[in-house]
């Protein structure tokens, strides 16, 4: 009895918060694509391991380098600004040039052509450092790490574990149900 | 025991000689008072006989603090003070006294002067009173009957008025806007990133609110508010035109971007409109003389469409005093004449600082007449059809003495003022009124940008309501130094964009706003690339992006990274606990998606950014992660709200036939443009909007367009001549017999590659051919091998040969070349590069 009430009052609440809703003026805020591509960022360093040579200390913060920004930088800094993961901080780099890409753990692309994109990996090649794509065409295939899909796709990213692997980063199982696997055999295949 | 005896005595006797001297002593003083007070008072007396107040003053309060309760005294004081500048108020409790001493015989005036302290004082049913005695005790060609009798309306109506306003929040803008010196005239563009507004230094002489002949000394700044809050004021750099020395704020387009200046000292200013770019005010010009009379002219509202202009003028004509007056824009683009607003608006009184709303149905003005509750007060009327409501007093914060300059933003939420707040120090100061309304708009903010560095060039967005059937409703023109504009639009309507820009073809842009009951901002950025190969400028590419998040702060115009929004800090503790909460409970998705709008619903929102709940945000995905929760992601990924760039690129054919280009009649015109961008952003836009209305949307449909490849490349493979349009023809010349491809045209030939592979929809045409000299079947292999070189040559650069049409012609002609020159010039390979377009 008392399970079927507790159900019957949750109901009920839905029900009137629905009715709320649906009376005029409702200030609710959807989240914006660049606010939730960054909570994702954000908790990556939560479920992917970087090897001990990428940081310099136990206290050194996450870098979360953006290549070439378009304003995804900013809405960033709103989203995670002041948060800590494992007692580390996290901070927001910016880079235009392959070369200028020193210790940074993720780097994110908000668009990039795949001629430029091929021509940034082979510098990154073998450094711990987590590639993300905002969806850019091939990401994965051309040995980018994750890459973000599109809006009402089955998989909210893709990732290519093979990359991974040979830049020493550990990617939670977790985050690895959740993706569309890109495999090296795939993309020559 | 002998020693206190001793000292019992001693001390009686010194406490009998102290009494003594202290009652002599104040005997004394008492004397002395009487004959100081004698003293002082002819003293001030003649400090105020020779009508030096303040010194007078200083004296009769001495006197009063001795002896308080003299009536006369009290009767100077007041008058003291009155004849005060800032301190007038202060007389009203000593007249107030002085007066109830029947034995004095006061002039009428005190009672004409204590009616207007009463008002100033929000004591309305005493200042009528007030009024109404000295009314009885003067004669009927008293110089202050006629102010009794208007002020005791004036008063009637301030008791009406107050008693039915709300309470609304009033706040100062405070620093660094605010500071011991004078502020008024504010001034906002409609997204209230910028304030521009006027100082003068306190105790300025000469200066009146409101009276335009002292405001020559004032200085005009602006501040910037572009993360949450003013920045420190910078002065406005404007270059006066020659022999030109005084200036003064007169008004500002909703975009912010155009200004307008009154130049000019006294009768003879002239309005200028200008813009503001980068700290200063370029391109003055003065406005036309339809609005620039002999008269003065104050003040300028223009309406967001930049079709009608509101302005203050005294010009003769009109109802008296000062009057408002528009001007509108004909269809040529050109200012009509200036028409009176009519009777509903003007009155016999001076009207001033129009204010139209963005939303462009109601006026905010300033007037001395209608039901004011004292001085100017600010006034709303709405429009009604080709005429205006009865205008309304706006209650509070109208104040008993001159409020003039009154501006709100387009969301209507809040309304900026200056006005004199406290009695005591009358400075003047802005103030901030949170009017707890919203008015439903979409504000469109955008920058457009062309050419191949992406400058603001001259454009021209010309906006036609599809609802009225095509008529130009609005056009709107880019701040030409920034690139960047701002436009305002009504709810359930749907518009085209047409963007003229120089040296682009028109493109149009639909736009859709729907039925909505809220304030909305789009953010758009569009670029105009020239697509440029072998050194000619052969198409062109227009992309649109629209997003949801301020690009005014990463567009090219601007190249500060901005400061984050500390606005988004705020209650997040409290939020923090629901998250908690819910994780605890461990609720679905689909009501933690619910609570967290529910919860912004009740969370107190100032500002015009919305807060955002990213504690909440962040933790759910974490979550999503921890329990590979798969689905509340797909439903947070439905709900999130997309960027949307859309690209369209459109060649121009080499022959300058224009058949496929889009037809668009407007206005009994017709204007050829490129094909109107396809954005699926549309219906997102429209989503978003409504479903800030509504609850989540389930289950839409997927809008991806999928390219079919193997389709794209069948239609160029089995096009025909007719429905290729060559947008680029090139040759290749070889040498006699021989078919590889010379150095000097690997150049040409990379770019044409390059082309091809950057844009999916183009094909190209390989034609081989060869000199007349030798046999046929032999030229006709060597064609062949020339024209395979090239699509070889092009393949390595990384084409897809399936967009090659190769074909071998052998020779030319079979008849021998005239000269050398001809014979080189037909071993060669034609290549044109074509796209396939739909005949209909």
């Amino acid at each position: 009895m008392n399970k079927i009430t507790t159900i019957y009052y949750k109901l009920t609440g839905i029900f009137i918060l629905v009715i709320l809703f649906n009376s005029n003026n409702l200030f609710g805020q959807k989240f914006t694509e660049y606010e939730v591509k960054s909570a994702y960022l954000f908790n990556f360093t939560k479920f992917v391991e970087w090897p001990a040579s990428a940081f310099e200390n136990s206290n050194s913060p996450y870098v979360i380098g953006i290549y070439k920004n378009d304003g995804f930088g900013l809405v960033l800094n709103n989203t995670i600004s002041g948060r800590q993961v494992n007692g580390r901080n996290v901070i927001i780099k910016y880079f235009d040039k392959p070369q200028e890409i020193n210790d940074c753990h993720i780097l994110f692309f908000p668009k990039i052509s795949k001629y430029e994109l091929i021509n940034v990996l082979k510098v990154l090649e073998k450094k711990p450092i987590l590639t993300v794509g905002n969806g850019i065409e091939d990401f994965c295939e051309t040995g980018g790490i994750i890459n973000f899909s599109q809006q009402y796709s089955r998989y909210r990213f893709e990732i290519n574990n093979d990359i991974a692997l040979k830049a020493k980063i550990k990617i939670s199982s977790k985050l690895l149900v959740l993706a569309k696997i890109i495999s090296e055999d795939e993309v020559k295949f | 025991m002998i020693k206190i005896k001793f000292s019992l005595q001693r001390v009686s006797k010194i406490i009998i000689f102290c009494l003594l001297s202290l009652l002599s002593l104040q005997i004394i003083l008492a004397q002395d008072s009487n004959q100081s007070i004698k003293e002082l008072t002819k003293i001030a007396d003649t400090y105020f006989e020779n009508a030096q107040y303040q010194n007078a003053l200083i004296q009769y309060l001495i006197i009063d603090s001795i002896k308080p309760e003299d009536s006369e005294i009290n009767y100077k004081i007041g008058a003291c003070y009155l004849n005060s500048r800032y301190e007038k108020i202060k007389a009203l409790p000593y007249l107030e006294f002085a007066i109830k001493d029947k034995r004095l015989q006061f002039p009428k005036v005190v009672y004409k002067d204590l009616g207007m302290l009463y008002h100033l004082d929000y004591q309305f049913n005493n200042a009528i009173k007030s009024f109404r005695k000295y009314l009885e005790l003067a004669g009927k060609n008293d110089q202050y009957v006629l102010y009794a009798q208007r002020m005791i309306e004036v008063c009637r109506n301030a008791i009406e008025i107050t008693n039915s306003s709300y309470d609304l929040e009033i706040e100062n803008v405070g620093y660094p806007i605010s500071t011991k010196n004078n502020e008024f005239s504010p001034l906002i563009s409609a997204d209230e990133t910028i304030m521009f507004f006027m100082r003068i230094e306190e105790n300025a002489e000469n200066w009146k609110i409101g009276r335009f002949e002292t405001q020559g000394n004032a200085k005009i700044m602006y501040s910037l508010n572009n993360i949450g809050q003013w920045e420190e004021p910078q002065l406005l750099k404007i270059d006066l035109p020659e022999k030109e020395e005084y200036v003064a704020l007169a008004g500002l387009a909703p975009d912010g971007e155009r200004i307008f200046l009154q130049i000019g000292e006294g009768r003879k200013a002239d309005i200028y409109e200008g813009y503001f770019s980068d700290g200063s005010v370029v391109n003055l010009e003065k406005l036309p003389n339809s609005i620039n009379s002999k008269h003065w002219e104050g003040r300028v509202s223009i309406s967001p469409d930049g079709l009608t202009l509101y302005f203050s003028s005294d010009r003769p004509g009109g109802f008296g005093g000062k009057d408002l007056y528009k001007i509108e824009k004909n269809e040529k683009g050109y200012w009509g004449k200036a028409q009176n607003l009519g009777n509903k608006i003007n009155t016999s009184y001076d009207e001033d600082a129009p204010f139209i709303h963005p939303s462009n149905n109601s006026i905010y003005f300033s007037s001395e007449g209608h039901k004011t509750i004292g001085g100017f007060d600010i006034f709303i009327a709405a429009k009604n059809n080709q005429d205006w409501d009865e205008p309304k007093n706006i209650g509070y914060p109208n104040s008993t003495k001159d409020d003039i300059y009154f501006v709100v933003s387009a969301n209507g939420e809040t309304g900026y003022f200056s006005t004199f707040q406290n009695n005591l120090l009358d400075n003047h100061h802005i103030y901030r009124v949170n009017l707890k309304k919203s008015i439903p708009l979409t504000l469109v903010k955008g920058t457009i940008l062309a050419g191949e560095n992406l400058q603001p060039v001259n454009v021209k967005i010309k906006v036609i309501d599809k609802t009225t059937n095509e008529k130009v409703k609005y056009i709107y023109n880019p701040n030409p130094n920034t690139g960047k504009y701002l436009m305002i639009f009504p709810p359930r309507k749907n518009y085209d964009m047409i963007i003229e820009a120089e040296n682009f073809l028109p493109q149009i842009i639909n736009l859709y706003v729907p039925n909505q009951t809220s304030f909305y901002e789009l953010f758009q950025e569009i670029k105009l690339y020239p697509i440029t190969s072998l050194g000619k400028v052969i198409g062109e590419q227009i992309s649109v992006n629209n997003t949801f998040y301020n690009i005014y702060e990463t567009s090219f115009a601007d190249s500060i990274l901005k400061q984050h929004n500390e606005e988004s800090e705020k209650d997040y503790g409290q939020l923090l606990q629901i998250v908690e909460d819910i994780i605890n409970t461990t609720d679905s998705m689909g009501i933690e998606l619910l609570d967290n709008q529910y919860e912004l619903e009740r969370t107190k929102n100032d500002s015009l950014r919305v807060q955002l709940n990213y504690d909440k945000l962040l933790d759910l995905v974490e979550i999503a992660f921890e329990t590979t929760d798969s689905v509340s992601l797909a439903i947070l990924d439905e709900n999130t709200l997309y960027n949307e760039e859309s690209m369209q690129t459109y060649f121009y054919a080499a022959d300058n036939d224009v058949k496929d280009l889009n037809m668009y009649i407007i206005d009994g015109d017709t204007m050829y443009t490129a094909p109107p961008i396809s954005t699926s952003s549309n219906d997102k836009t429209s989503s978003f909007i409504m479903s800030r209305d509504k609850l989540i949307q389930k289950n839409k449909e997927p809008q991806i367009v999928e390219i079919d490849e193997k389709a794209e490349i069948l239609k160029i493979k089995n096009s025909k001549k007719e429905d290729r349009k060559i947008i680029l023809e090139t040759v290749v010349y070889f040498d006699q017999n021989q078919a590889n491809i010379k150095k000097g045209f690997q150049e040409e030939l990379n770019q044409i590659a390059q082309l091809i592979i950057n844009n999916f929809y183009l094909g190209i045409e390989i034609e081989g051919y060869t000199d007349s000299q030798g046999e046929d079947d032999y030229n006709l292999k060597l064609s062949r091998q020339r024209a395979n070189n090239v699509l070889q040559y092009l393949m390595n650069e990384g084409i897809n040969p399936q967009k090659a049409i190769v074909k071998a012609f052998g020779k030319v002609q079979s008849v021998e070349e005239a000269t050398d020159e001809e014979r080189m010039k037909n071993r060669k390979v034609d290549i044109k590069i074509f796209e396939v377009i739909n005949k209909e």
